[in-house]
């Protein structure tokens, strides 16, 4: 058997085990000792709320019910630049934006202008400029070109393999044997779907009041239901996560997905549902960072969504889709401390289609800047292969650190 | 099967699992048939269609809100979650 042979078998059978749960066995070294993390959030993060451009003059009469209050007042943002601020829900992330490890970069999105959450994440995942052109994902496709990468250089984790690293390559996958549960909002979706079926409707009412009880009296039983810790859960994941990301023999590409983000409804300012889902989200990052430990330095974590809301509030105290949301990249590797992209400003004179907020940049220029700087691919080869159509897109500010 | 409250085999009577709708509305087995299609939606393939899976299966009963609201679902594991939640699926 040759070196290389030996090599590739030994990585598939370490592979296989890290399915089993056995400790890896392997001999071949990583394929390089950077580390990206993709983390998706699905249904439309609102980029105006997650990091509010308070400083702009039109902000509070635009968002009205949705602006959050000012820096130094209660519930009131936390101030980043002087210009935008950081939702208070976020607060645990101004750590790393003090110590330079957390960069914005704002009114970003995809090529995508369509308003469905479904061809949105497909173009977002696809990483091409229509919704069903590529059967696999541009993470997928990067891993393909990085040298050295094998089956187990990619990780989804969770309980399936999205998109976005679905493709020629093979991934691993890992979920944890415990399982969050449905998070609140699938029941009030499944409340609206039986709004004309009287007698659904009537059982449902019913079954949550009495389960409301029942976790009252009897306690948690052992298993994470609506709410309840499934929040620790999930930090414990992205923890877990960052361990095996930090491992010299472990996965090097790793993506995350993260819910709770189509506030329709009751979106909430510093508390409320989006508050809820972005402290988590907090939470899930700053676990991830730890468990990554000595190899946070080596690491960039980028988050990405299919689109934003809309600038001012609805009828139901939420938003609907937007276009540009904002991006967060966190890690050693970034050269944070800053918020960036052009701001188009939130005169209805400036909004995109008089409702959202206009995209400046393009969502796929902050991946492939951190797909040439951080892993080292070639721009010819992310643009032809991982980004196809993508030549045009604006070149970004630096965005690692050298 | 056991945890859905029919485990098979354990019927009360010869006549099996009773079918009607008041046997099966219990607010608790309901609950617990909410989270197994969350759950299990969470394990199928991420890129299914929720639309076209509702037509294949609730096509022809299915009230249009109910096409719609799983259609806007804010992913496609959510979007099938609320089809096997859907009264329509739970009916068939």
């Amino acid at each position: 058997m040759t070196a290389l042979s030996r090599r590739v078998l030994l990585a598939q059978l370490a592979a296989a085990a890290t399915l089993a749960g056995l400790p890896r066995l392997s001999l071949a070294a990583a394929a390089t000792d950077r580390r990206l993390v993709v983390v998706i959030l699905r249904g439309a993060l609102d980029g105006l709320a997650a990091v509010p451009p308070y400083g702009d003059r039109d902000y509070r009469t635009t968002r009205g019910g949705l602006a959050l209050a000012a820096p130094g007042s209660a519930g009131g943002l936390v101030d980043l630049d002087g210009f935008f601020g950081l939702n208070p829900a976020l607060a645990p992330l101004h750590d790393f934006y003090a110590r330079r490890e957390l960069l914005v970069v704002h009114a970003v999105a995809t090529p995508y202008r369509d308003r469905s959450h479904f061809d949105g994440q497909d173009l977002l995942e696809n990483g091409t400029t229509t919704p069903h052109q590529a059967g696999s994902g541009w993470l997928n496709r990067a891993i393909g070109l990085l040298p050295g990468a094998d089956r187990s250089t990619g990780l989804a984790v969770g309980q399936t393999v999205p998109l976005l690293l679905r493709g020629p390559m093979a991934v691993g996958s890992w979920a944890p044997s415990r399982l969050p549960a449905p998070d609140e909002s699938f029941l009030d979706k499944v409340a609206d779907l039986y709004r004309g079926d009287p007698l659904f409707a009537q059982a449902l009412a019913e079954s949550e009041k009495s389960h409301g009880l029942a976790q009252q009296t009897l306690g948690d039983d052992g298993m994470p239901t609506m709410g309840g810790d499934r929040a620790q859960l999930i930090k414990t994941i992205a923890g877990d996560a960052g361990k095996l990301l930090a491992a010299d023999d472990g996965p090097r590409v790793a993506v995350l997905e993260a819910y709770g983000w189509d506030t329709h409804a009751n979106q909430g300012t510093d508390k409320g549902r989006l508050a809820t889902a972005l402290g988590g989200l907090a939470d899930s990052l700053v676990a991830l960072a730890a468990g990554c430990g000595p190899a946070w330095g080596k690491t960039v974590v980028l988050t990405i969504t299919e689109f934003g809301r809309t600038v001012a509030m609805n009828g139901t105290g939420g938003s609907d889709h937007g276009t540009a949301s904002a991006a967060l990249l966190l890690g050693g590797a970034v050269a944070g401390g800053r918020v960036i992209g052009t701001w188009p400003g939130l005169a209805a004179d400036r909004l995109y289609q008089g409702r959202d907020l206009a995209p400046t940049g393009d969502l796929r220029a902050v991946a492939k800047a951190v797909l040439v700087g951080h892993l080292g691919l070639k721009p010819a080869d992310v643009e032809t292969v991982v980004f196809p159509d993508s030549a045009g897109t604006a070149t970004l500010p630096r965005l690692l650190r050298a | 099967m056991r945890e859905l409250g029919q485990a098979p085999f354990a019927a009360p009577s010869p006549a099996g699992w009773p079918d009607t709708a008041k046997d099966w509305i219990a607010p608790e087995a309901l609950m617990r048939r909410l989270e197994w299609a969350a759950r299990l939606a969470r394990r199928l393939d991420p890129t299914l269609s929720p639309e076209s899976l509702a037509e294949a299966t609730i096509g022809p009963v299915a009230a249009p809100d109910t096409l719609r609201l799983i259609a806007r679902a804010p992913d496609r594991q959510d979007g099938i979650a609320l089809l096997l939640a859907s009264a329509e699926f739970q009916r068939r």
